[in-house]
């Protein structure tokens, strides 16, 4: 049970902690790392809707402080305790006064290109994160990928996503279910596929 | 919230943050209870998104996503995922549309009598396909023409546009071409051996262009020649890897492994540094792990 692979952002959490935390969403080290990562994901979900950035920092925070709970407090369900958790975090975030990066500001307030070369850039980036994209779909089962795009296509026509739902024998729920952690999972992979094309493509200028 | 409609309108109300403080923990009390409804959300979440991406939405929910695009990386990202999505999509056939027509074709047998009809009409078409395909020759030949005029101009656009990339980098390069800032080794210790002490998070100035850092090796983990390290982000992304390293004795005789990281991949966050052992048979084994947070001015 030593292969599962957990991103996790355990700053200044300790081992034990971690593994306790694991234990108490499930007992098979491989369910736990998958309710993990499903709890992950909604949580970003949920700082995102009530405009609490950055997402993922705020969603580790929230592990983290379960965790370090559990070792000393009685807590019977942790899903209920870790949303109270993240709901503390919303209000202590929207305590504090909003802080930006330089690196974080919208492009609006960056220094603009020409029209022409910025339309040409935009282009050019937007192909390349189709292409990113594509690669990641590529690497998903044929199942997943075929269930995603039906489900993407059809995305906002409820009586279509009922038929489809059908069509694979699960609920509209379990669809939706499916859909999202494929989607999240590709969301991750583009960006990361991005990152490096334009960390690559850095180096090259600079050489 | 009995009816679809109804249900749909608090979603569409909520994620605009139009509810009362109130409206607003009693609605998250429903969804956080419901794993259906929180996917339900999810979706009315990416449909709200489609729209405003197709200009299909309303001027308020336009007023309320761009506001949260300028405000936020994390909407800029996502939109920018869903737009790429959306291409992708849009590329390809729609779901079950080869089937549905391919059954259709085949219908069974031509009746004997109307066999000389169809030869003749078989015939015809492929008169006309041959027509289609010398005229379209003819095109693709023309197009090709104007093409490669095309090309050639557009490359020298794009010759002129690098030469002047270049002169403005070599600008900015002698704009920028200050002494850089030095800061002072800031001294790591492992946390597979650390116990619930908090490792005190790594304060980059700005400036600074790279950060020495001291990784702390316990006692019995030196018997190596050579030691690999390497930084990934809290979600296992490998930003940074460095082989070759050699511990040195401090001047408190701890065992120390000293490294520098480019600055500039030291973003406010959670990191990993993972640092292995490389035995003389080239084995590598994991000795080491240190957690450290960032944090910038």
């Amino acid at each position: 049970m030593e292969n599962v692979n957990i991103s996790t952002g355990e700053r200044g959490l300790n081992r034990a902690d971690f593994e306790g935390l694991l234990q108490r969403l499930h007992p098979d080290r491989n369910s736990a790392a998958e309710t993990y990562e499903e709890l992950r994901r909604k949580l970003i979900r949920f700082f995102r809707w009530n405009d609490c950035y950055p997402g993922e920092e705020l969603a580790d925070q929230t592990f983290d402080r379960v965790a370090r709970k559990l070792g000393n407090t009685q807590v019977d369900n942790v899903p209920a305790f870790l949303w109270g958790v993240a709901r503390n975090i919303v209000r202590e975030s929207r305590k504090k006064p909003p802080t930006m990066n330089l690196e974080d500001l919208p492009p609006l307030h960056q220094p603009q290109t020409a029209h022409a070369e910025l339309s040409l850039v935009e282009q050019k980036v937007r192909e390349l994160r189709l292409q990113c994209l594509r690669k990641c779909l590529e690497q998903l089962r044929a199942s997943d990928r075929e269930l995603f795009l039906a489900y993407e296509y059809y995305e906002g026509k409820s009586r279509n996503t009922r038929q489809l739902a059908e069509s694979f024998g699960i609920t509209v729920g379990a669809l939706q279910v499916r859909a999202h952690r494929v989607k999240h999972r590709m969301e991750k992979c583009t960006l990361k596929r991005f990152l490096a094309v334009g960390k690559s493509f850095q180096k090259e200028q600079e050489s | 919230m009995s009816s679809e409609g109804e249900q749909k309108q608090w979603m569409t109300r909520y994620l605009l943050g139009e509810l009362s403080p109130e409206e607003h923990a009693s609605f998250e009390d429903r969804y956080l209870a419901d794993p259906d409804l929180f996917e339900q959300l999810a979706a009315a979440e990416d449909e709200m998104i489609h729209a405003y991406l197709q200009g299909e939405c309303s001027a308020s929910e336009k007023a309320v996503m761009e506001k949260r695009i300028a405000a936020s990386p994390d909407w800029r990202q996502k939109i920018e995922f869903e737009r790429t999505l959306m291409d992708h999509v849009s590329s390809v056939p729609a779901p079950g549309a080869v089937g549905a027509f391919s059954s259709a074709s085949a219908t069974g047998e031509i009746p004997r009598a109307r066999r000389p009809l169809v030869t003749a009409l078989r015939l015809a078409a492929v008169a006309v396909w041959l027509l289609v395909v010398l005229i379209g020759g003819m095109w693709l030949i023309i197009t090709n023409l104007r093409l490669r005029q095309e090309l050639a101009q557009v490359q020298a656009q794009k010759a002129d546009l690098e030469r002047r990339q270049r002169e403005m980098q070599q600008q900015l390069a002698n704009l920028s071409a200050k002494p850089p800032l030095a800061m002072a080794p800031f001294v790591l210790t492992s946390h597979l051996v650390r116990d619930s002490n908090q490792q005190k998070p790594l304060v980059v100035p700005p400036g600074v262009t790279s950060v020495p850092l001291q990784l702390s090796l316990d006692q019995g983990l030196d018997r190596f020649p050579i030691y690999a390290a390497a930084l990934e982000t809290a979600d296992g992304t490998r930003l940074w890897q460095q082989s070759n390293l050699k511990s040195q004795p401090s001047a408190n005789q701890q065992l120390m492994i000293a490294i520098e990281l480019p600055a500039g991949f030291l973003k406010r966050g959670s990191y990993v540094l993972k640092l292995n052992g490389i035995s003389s048979n080239h084995k590598p084994e994991e000795v080491a792990v240190y957690i450290f947070r960032v944090t910038r001015p």
